[in-house]
């Protein structure tokens, strides 16, 4: 179930320019170095839990009426879609809730209060079927999902926050 | 039973300790309505607490669940979001939430707003 990627990075912001010298020079590499790295496990900490909280409520939702009432399975589609989806999460975004839904999907939620939350049915067909809360006002939709998370699907995450 | 009235509540049991927020109310999933769009609820209105309980002990004995909660809302609050209340007496405080649009996204819209509405109480 695990699938490993190899990260080639060019000159991103991890890498820090090398071209001073001297003891300032060393102090500020080293603590850039720190810097990134504390970055970088934060990022990797937080992608983790999702991806461990996705694989337990798969495998709470394995079997036909897992809620009580009678909802199937979550299909192994919406399984590999989700992982997807929440790899390609931008890593300044909170990571979600994750639920079973009741057609075989999942759901991922950003909640703040009852009425300010916004939520993803993802059912591994190419779709992300949406609706949310917005205080006075309220959104529902669906889009395609390829091979990127839509600008619109990121902005109604963003009005939770 | 009588007729549905507005100012009823109706009960809907919960095995999934994820559908009732920390903040006692419903989480919205409570209210996305099954496969057949009919969202089976309990008239409580005229039933004392205790009751209440009973009858959702026996409701998870007959699907084989253990019952984690209920989530509480007004026929008002349901009539409100263009949805209808059918009692079908079987048994005789049993109705169902019908009417739902065909479409998912409007179905998961108004679940969230009947879950702003509700009250969770979570089975002690």
């Amino acid at each position: 179930m695990s699938e490993a990627y190899l990260c080639i990075e060019k000159d991103g912001i991890s890498a820090f320019p090398n071209i001073g010298f001297g003891p300032d020079s060393n102090k500020s590499t080293k603590l850039f170095v720190e810097a990134i790295s504390a970055l970088k496990n934060t990022v990797g900490s937080q992608l983790n839990e999702s991806l461990a909280l996705l694989k337990n409520v798969y495998a709470e939702c394995s079997e036909t009426n897992w809620d009580g009432y009678d909802a199937p399975p979550i299909s192994p589609n919406a399984y590999w879609e989700t992982m997807s989806f929440i790899r390609l999460l931008p890593s300044w975004i909170p990571k979600p809730d994750i639920l079973g839904g009741t057609d075989g999907e999942i759901i991922l939620e950003w909640y703040k209060n009852s009425s300010r939350l916004f939520a993803i049915s993802i059912t591994g067909k190419n779709e992300l079927i949406y609706a949310g809360l917005f205080g006075p006002y309220s959104r529902n939709g669906s889009t395609y999902f390829g091979n990127s998370i839509p600008e619109e699907i990121i902005n109604y995450i963003q009005k939770i926050n | 039973m009588p007729p549905i009235s507005l100012i009823e509540n109706l009960s809907r049991f919960i095995f999934n300790k994820k559908h009732i927020r920390n903040n006692n109310k419903g989480h919205w999933r409570a209210f996305d309505p099954p496969k057949n769009l009919r969202m089976s609820v309990y008239r409580t209105s005229d039933i004392i607490e205790e009751e209440i309980w009973n009858i959702g002990k026996n409701v998870a004995v007959s699907r084989s669940k253990t019952l984690k909660g209920r989530v509480d809302i007004a026929v008002s609050n349901v009539k409100a979001n263009r949805l209808d209340v059918v009692p079908d007496d079987a048994p005789s405080i049993h109705a169902n939430i019908v009417d739902w649009p065909a479409r998912k996204e409007e179905r998961m819209e108004i679940a969230m707003k009947l879950a702003d509405a509700s009250s969770g109480h979570r089975k002690e």
